[in-house]
């Protein structure tokens, strides 16, 4: 999968998650970014990522985002390694 | 139609409402209900039955709308907690023909966000619905919530039985039954018990809501239920429900039981019996968390040792039975002190001569806020973190006769790490830091120990997502040592 591939893959969770079609993401994105990005968004952000590309993440990984560039790192490696 | 964009409707939700609205769904989870338990929690404080709030919200917004279309759907997402007596707003967001989005907001932020949609309803045979077989298991709600594993939620299912009572339901959202049908809304006040009752039970947090209305309301009452993902990283649930009139998904998180000091068993291991002998402790809230792990660490090497609580006296008994127990009468005693008020009455004539003092006294520390900086928050977290440590201080140092007094301020780390959203809470531990030096050079016979603690895991730290969190023994241990 390639880098754009996944920010579109992920553009889409976004939108669906904050049933916002307006949201845009880039990535230096963070939670200060989009309103009602909290915890229990995050979650959701995660596990929807998840269905959605048939991958997984350890809680540690996701300890450890701190932006959308990361996101899309984990997730590229994620494909590279399987 | 009503303009977006504009406040309809607020109100303040009593703890006379949490009775009704218990009645109505059956839902009795002590988070709502009791002060002292739902301390314990997360929220800090009793709080609101999202469902509640949710069908208060189908109350305003329902008239707003032209119902020659019927509600087809509705989603829900509780984002933040309500607590009693904070004024809500409904904000409705956007209003179409066939499309209402809304906001519960309190004190500017978002608690609960509301999607409903207008249409044609599924008849009840075009979905699969699960039916009542004969092997469904039937659940009936106690008085007591369940407190099962997550493993034996993963797997749960059953059918449940009709919860709460009509009357107060009548009572309390007229317009929503005249729109949906009793049937409907009994069948979602019921998935308020289903997760505070049922699954999750006892150590729930509802998280949200989706479902579907269907045409035909069928002969049968009660909810069909079952745990269709539970995923064990972050504590979350996910069922498929199905009623009268309505099926769909409810999610719920299982937040952790409260956070249990070690045994004085255990920590008798990690001190000698008399390493703190001739201590005789003040552990100002003393009855959890940090102040329960050093009270009982104290008491392990045989300090005597007073804890004071504000509300959890019965906290408070089993820590000092647990202690004495332990470690022989007069080793423990406990006694109220609230923070919120003046010091020295609540402690004068109930403490003797103390040369070592713990102030652990806190108000909630995790807050949800709009803006960067709230003044009020402020002001709450330096009277607790500042000034009544400063009268506790002053307390404990003047009925000293002789000898050194060590004094323990905990302050945080995140003095320097700065976490988005903490500002006030620094800004204070900050200011804590700074009285302390001061009084530290100002009254020599006084040692002060101010420690930028990390977090550590307690009733108040717990967090949907798993966040590295220190022991409390193991930070505690080496500070205390530090106050000899």
């Amino acid at each position: 999968m390639t880098e754009s591939e996944i920010y579109a893959a992920l553009l889409a969770v976004f939108r669906d998650v904050f049933d916002d079609d307006t949201i845009t993401i880039g990535p230096a994105t963070t939670a200060a970014d989009i309103e009602g990005w909290d915890s229990q968004a995050h979650v959701s952000l995660v596990v929807a990522t998840e269905m959605r590309l048939g991958i997984r993440f350890r809680t540690s990984e996701i300890e450890r985002l701190s932006d959308v560039a990361d996101f899309v790192q984990l997730i590229s490696a994620k494909y590279k390694a399987s | 139609m009503a303009d977006a964009e504009q406040i309809i409707a607020t109100r303040t939700f009593l703890r006379a409402d949490q009775e009704v609205f218990s009645r109505a769904s059956g839902d009795l989870n002590p988070m709502h209900m009791d002060a002292v338990a739902a301390r314990r929690t997360a929220a800090g404080a009793p709080v609101v039955h999202g469902m509640h709030a949710c069908l208060w919200a189908l109350e305003h917004l329902l008239p707003t709308h032209d119902l020659r279309e019927q509600l087809s759907a509705a989603k829900a997402q509780f984002k933040s907690f309500i607590h009693l007596d904070r004024l809500v707003e409904l904000k409705l967001v956007r209003h179409e023909a066939t499309l209402i989005k809304a906001e519960l907001i309190v004190d500017g932020v978002s608690a609960v966000l509301l999607t409903l949609r207008f249409g044609g309803r599924s008849s009840l045979e075009s979905l699969e619905m699960p039916r009542l077989p004969g092997g469904v298991r039937q659940v009936r709600v106690g008085q007591m919530p369940a407190e099962p594993s997550f493993e034996t939620m993963a797997g749960l299912s059953g059918w449940l039985a009709p919860t709460g009572a009509s009357e107060p339901l009548i009572y309390l959202f007229p317009r929503t039954i005249s729109a949906l049908g009793f049937d409907r809304v009994a069948a979602l006040s019921s998935l308020s018990a289903l997760v505070g009752m049922v699954c999750p039970g006892l150590h729930s947090i509802f998280s949200g809501f989706s479902v579907n209305f269907t045409e035909a309301t069928g002969d049968q009452a009660g909810t069909v239920f079952k745990t269709t993902a539970a995923d064990e990283r972050f504590q979350l649930l996910t069922m498929t429900i199905a009623a009268a009139g309505l099926t769909g998904e409810v999610f719920a998180y299982v937040r952790g039981a409260p956070v249990a000091s070690p045994s004085m068993k255990a920590l008798a291991s990690l001190v000698r019996p008399d390493e703190f002998a001739g201590i005789q402790a003040l552990v100002v809230g003393g009855t959890r968390g940090l102040g329960a792990a050093t009270a009982k660490l104290l008491a392990a090497g045989g300090s005597r040792v007073v804890i004071t609580y504000a509300s959890g006296r019965a906290d408070a008994q089993v820590l000092m039975d647990e202690i004495v127990a332990a470690r022989g009468e007069g080793s423990c005693t406990a006694t109220a002190c609230d923070v919120n008020d003046e010091i020295e009455p609540q402690l004068k004539g109930r403490i003797d001569e103390v040369n070592h003092l713990y102030y652990f006294a806190t108000p909630q520390i995790f807050r949800v806020k709009r803006d960067l900086y709230s003044r009020r928050i402020f002001d709450e977290f330096i009277k607790f973190y500042v000034e009544r440590f400063y009268d506790t201080v002053r307390f404990v140092s003047s009925r000293a006769r002789t000898g050194r007094v060590s004094v323990f301020y905990p302050s945080s780390v995140s003095v320097e790490s700065r976490p988005r959203g903490m500002t006030e809470y620094s800004m204070a531990k900050l200011a804590g830091e700074v009285l302390c030096a001061d009084l530290a050079r100002a009254q020599p016979r006084l040692h002060v120990v101010a420690a930028r603690i990390p977090r550590v895991r307690t009733d108040q730290t717990a967090s949907v997502i798993p966040v590295e969190s220190a022991d409390a023994t193991s930070v505690m241990l080496p500070l205390i040592r530090s106050m000899i």
